[in-house]
């Protein structure tokens, strides 16, 4: 597995792993994230949060905040524009409504969640900072909370927004309701397809809502200048996206806005959206002095993230030699405070992975008094396939079939149209099944109170908008400019694509991730996008330099371009009857202001034609007959990778995304108690896995190239995390004999289970 | 003609749940101008909320994207990654 | 509130800083020290990315109060590589690709250190166990993992030729 050969012969650098070039400060203490950073005149922010899970906000009372000395600004919802709800994010992210943001960020009128924030102070200190919170004089109106998704969906609930009346729906109904949205996808006939089934299935999953769980907790600093200029540090998954939205929710110019990425502390999706920027800008503003707001842990677990708790109703019909003829699947997904659930996202990709003739999937949004929810690595895909792959598990054993074998029989192929209408192009799904059946652990023998589970896992992957700029410098060397955070390696991929497309060292390119005034605009880092997109305006921006050399090389050789063979970095006259010395690249470098000026190409784009991928994971657990816990050993994970770039980072990212599903599967959860308050919100208690959790995690890379790409590329940071909650759960169903359709599978739930007649 | 499909409810509010149109536009703009003159509203919402896939190829933003007279049209909801 | 004096040896040089009395020794480290090398990823001493040496032993800074480390000695992650020369365990974290954001890797460095300078050839248990107070959310562990025992394995050959 960590042997250090290239993958594939044919690339000098691509499917090398060669060490990341932001590496060394990230072993040594130097690499500067967030709270890092630190002002001269600097002031700290800290955020007054509700106590109650929804509540009017009669007043707000600021004024004892305010005379406490060291105390130079107080702000609430009054000091933020209201939002008109047609303001939606840049970069065709329109699922994300600036008016809730901005709601989201300071509570408007009403506290949907207990941890909304409702006022927010910057002091000279974070002792002062602290007191003065104490000090601001918050009124509210209790009011009836509901933090459960199926207790929210009943008429005579408490309604968050008594404004929200379900959209999706052919006719929109007349009373409000906390159902905020439906989706379908459909095709085929339904009745027909199940009337014609041997054997129809059905069955209810349930998830909790889980944290993504970053390490490191939300942090910037803001500096405004009186002129309305201001400058943002922060860690974030897109500095464009903290631009656009922080511009949007305060009322400001994207060009007086300069966002600077810091090092991001991992982000999983939970970094997708603001909670701080836009207060430390208005802080900042008001005080005329730098702000640095730090969230504490607890204010991560109570405020930001996390995903849905969702409940799957699976229906599936099957004919006895095991071919799927029909499926409907119904998902209910919590959004929290706001509309937003990824809930459209379990829609398409519940059933993706098979080619159902007859199936309907339909999903439902909905509001409770829970944090709003953000997004988590394939949003709403994990749920899902817990919910369809469990279900499978069971429809095998009462086939008396090899849970392998059903999928093989139903896997989708090249060719066939995916549930939500598109035809599959460059699919590995049969491949990536098969890479499991040939590994060892698939014939590995099970012991007593042991069992096996096999789950199959798909994800879209992303596109979208990169600008890049890549230099030549003038001695050969090669800078590179991308705008999109480096959140597990991408300055390395994007340094082995550029120097393979240059035929330069890979010591010799030396990427950046740049600010949001020196390059152009890029979508954030998510939805498995960056190694796809910028990879694609890296290696065009390569190809136009290639171009150049080889016409500045004619130029310096008084021949045609076409006259000029270029390769490894070194350019050869290939004119009959000229004898001249081959040119290094820094040798055509050195002389660019002679034949036009700076070797330098920027190149923007917005990448279409992306492939979608598959993950097959095996999982074997022992479950302790006295305790009902879970101990995994031996988890192995397959994947369509397109093409590995850099084998260990894509390997990095199965085995991370692995290690978050099975957190997910045994452990996490949110506890809410009876005032709708946050009971677990710490480590300690929110018990995400540790190293003597798990074993090592096998990975496979099965690459099937996405021709649109030219190294292959598909995206790979998503879909490892799809597969395992039901691999997990298929392994305690196997090792116990009982089925558990309720996650977590914590252990008071499966001694439970097991000792239950 | 090519005609464009919808599996997904999505826009069913604007169409009132038809899930194939038959169209004349030779791009993805053009189309999407065609069908929001026969349901009102609908061509703002798919330029904010559908991907297209021609032929299988999927297309976010692309709406100078070509289309033949034989090609298979999908309208597609967009959907956010983590 | 008046400050505390303190006094300790911060990887080997003299330090003097003034912090409040319920200051943490992460925060003074960070604040006053500038060594921004520990990180705050709970504040509760549950994910260990704050990890430093207090005399030798293995802590959570976040735990530790800063007049605490009156006449202590202090390791951290700056002090871990000598110049410009790393330490073995940096080394193969970087060679095994054994960090994706990086957050919590000083401390998973400090602590891997800690356990190599008890137990030279841990089995894949004992680190596993031993770095239980040391939460990564990106990697799954295992990269980290085979990182240490290849230190642990480059540490005890440069022993034996010594």
């Amino acid at each position: 597995m960590n042997d250090m050969k290239p993958i594939k012969p044919d690339f000098k650098i691509v499917g090398t792993r060669p060490v990341r070039p932001d590496g060394v400060d990230k072993v040594t203490g130097k690499a500067a994230y967030a709270a890092d950073m630190a002002m001269p005149g600097m002031l700290h922010g800290r955020i007054k949060r509700s106590p109650h899970a929804h509540a009017r906000i009669v007043s707000i009372d600021t004024r004892k905040a305010l005379a406490l000395k060291g105390v130079k600004a107080v702000i609430t919802a009054e000091d933020f524009p209201e939002l008109d709800p047609s303001i939606v994010a840049a970069g065709g992210e329109a699922h994300h409504n600036m008016a809730n943001y901005s709601a989201n960020c300071m509570a408007r009128g009403k506290a949907l969640y207990e941890g909304h924030a409702v006022a927010a102070v910057a002091a000279t200190s974070p002792s002062i900072a602290r007191q003065a919170l104490e000090l601001i004089e918050v009124v509210y109106e209790p009011m009836p909370h509901v933090t459960d998704l199926l207790e929210a969906m009943k008429p005579d609930a408490p309604l968050l927004h008594d404004n929200m009346f379900t959209q999706g729906l052919p006719e929109t109904p007349t009373k409000a309701s906390n159902i905020a949205k439906f989706f379908k996808q459909e095709r085929g006939n339904l009745e027909e397809g199940f009337a014609s089934a041997d054997l129809v299935f059905e069955q209810r999953y349930t998830t909790q809502p889980v944290h993504q769980g970053y390490i490191e907790p939300h942090a910037c600093v803001a500096s405004v200048s009186a002129d309305g200029q201001a400058m943002v540090w922060c860690s974030s998954q897109g500095q464009f996206m903290v631009r656009d939205f922080s511009a949007k929710i305060v009322g400001m110019n994207q060009a007086d806005l300069r966002v600077v990425p810091a090092e991001i502390g991992g982000g999983f999706g939970g970094k997708t959206v603001v909670y701080l920027e836009p207060l430390a800008i208005v802080l900042s503003r008001k005080a005329g002095r730098p702000v640095k707001i730090v969230m504490s842990r607890d204010e991560v677990f109570r405020a930001t993230g996390p995903t849905s708790a969702s409940v799957m109703d699976v229906k599936i019909g099957v004919m006895k030699d095991g071919r799927i003829v029909a499926g409907d699947v119904d998902c209910k997904f919590q959004a929290g405070g706001f509309t937003g659930s990824p809930v459209m996202a379990a829609t398409m990709t519940a059933l993706a992975s098979y080619d159902v003739p007859h199936c309907r999937v339909t999903g439902w949004d909905i509001v409770t008094n829970t944090p709003k929810v953000a997004a988590y690595r394939a949003p709403a895909a994990p749920n899902a396939a817990f919910a369809v792959e469990s279900a499978l598990d069971e429809i095998a054993r009462e086939l008396g079939m090899d849970p392998m074998t059903l999928r093989e029989i139903n896997a989708v192929r090249n060719g066939m149209t995916a549930i939500y209408g598109a035809p599959l192009q460059h699919i590995g799904l049969v491949e990536t099944l098969d890479a499991i059946k040939q590994h060892p652990h698939y014939e590995a023998p099970l012991g007593p109170n042991q069992g096996r589970g096999l789950a199959v896992g798909f994800w879209f992957n992303g596109g979208g908008e990169s600008s890049v700029t890549v230099s030549i410098n003038p001695d050969g060397t090669v800078s590179v400019a991308t705008g999109t955070p480096d959140i597990g390696g991408s300055r390395a991929s994007s340094a082995m694509m550029v120097a393979e497309a240059l035929g330069v060292p890979y010591e010799k390119v030396r990427p950046i991730v740049a600010d949001t005034a020196s390059v152009g605009f890029n979508e954030i880092t998510g939805g498995s996008r960056v190694t796809f997109s910028n990879g694609l305006a890296l290696v065009r921006a390569s190809e136009q330099l290639v171009d150049e050399i080889r016409l500045r090389a004619g130029l310096i050789w008084d021949v045609p371009a076409d006259q000029v063979a270029y390769a490894d970095g070194i350019a050869t006259c290939l004119a009959p009857d000229r004898a001249e010395t081959p040119l290094l690249l820094g040798e055509i470098a050195d002389k660019a202001a002679h034949f036009g000026g700076p070797l330098s190409k920027e190149v923007a784009l917005n990448a279409d034609g992306v492939a979608p991928c598959f993950g097959v994971h095996l999982c074997d657990v022992e479950v302790d007959p006295d305790t009902g816990n879970v101990t995994v050993l031996r988890y192995t994970a397959a994947q369509d990778v397109g093409r590995a770039i850099h084998p260990s980072y894509v390997e990095g990212q199965i085995q991370g995304g692995a290690a978050q599903g099975i957190g997910w599967a045994l452990n996490e959860e949110y506890v809410f108690n009876a005032k709708g308050q946050m009971e677990n919100s710490g480590f300690l208690d929110y018990r995400m896995p540790i190293a003597s959790d798990l074993p090592m995690i096998d990975t496979i890379m099965v690459e099937v190239p996405n021709p649109v790409h030219p190294y292959g590329v598909k995206g790979v940071g998503e879909v490892p995390i799809v597969p395992p909650l039901a691999a997990v759960a298929n392994a305690v169903r196997d090792a116990i004999g009982k089925r558990i359709c309720d996650l977590p599978l914590s252990p008071t739930r499966i001694h439970a289970a097991m000792t239950a007649g | 003609m090519p005609v464009v499909r919808v599996t997904s409810s999505f826009c069913d509010s604007f169409t009132g749940g038809l899930t194939e149109f038959e169209v004349a536009a030779t791009t993805v703009r053009g189309m999407m101008r065609e069908l929001g003159a026969r349901f009102p509203g609908l061509a703002e919402f798919l330029e904010a909320r559908a991907a297209v896939a021609i032929d299988g190829t999927i297309y976010r933003n692309a709406w100078l994207q070509p289309i033949g007279p034989d090609s298979d049209i999908v309208l597609i909801p967009r959907v956010g990654g983590g | 509130m008046s400050k505390v004096y303190v006094s300790s040896v911060v990887n080997g040089d003299p330090v003097e800083f003034l912090c409040d009395a319920d200051t943490s020794l992460l925060d003074a480290l960070r604040d006053e020290l500038g060594l921004t090398g520990a990180k705050e990823g709970c504040g509760t001493g549950d994910c260990g990315a704050c990890s430093i040496m207090l005399d030798g032993r293995l802590v959570c800074s976040c735990l530790v109060l800063g007049p605490e480390a009156e006449g202590r000695q202090i390791d951290t992650i700056e002090g871990m590589a000598e110049g410009s020369e790393l330490h073995p365990l940096q080394r193969q974290f970087l060679e095994h690709a054994a960090l994706q954001c990086g957050f919590c890797t000083p401390g998973l460095l400090v602590a891997s250190k800690a356990l190599l300078e008890r137990n030279p050839d841990p089995s894949e248990t004992e680190i596993r166990f031993w770095l239980a107070g040391n939460l990564c959310r990106c990697t799954g562990y295992d990269k980290i993992i085979r990182a240490v025992q290849d230190a642990a394995a480059e540490l005890r050959q440069e022993r034996s030729v010594a």
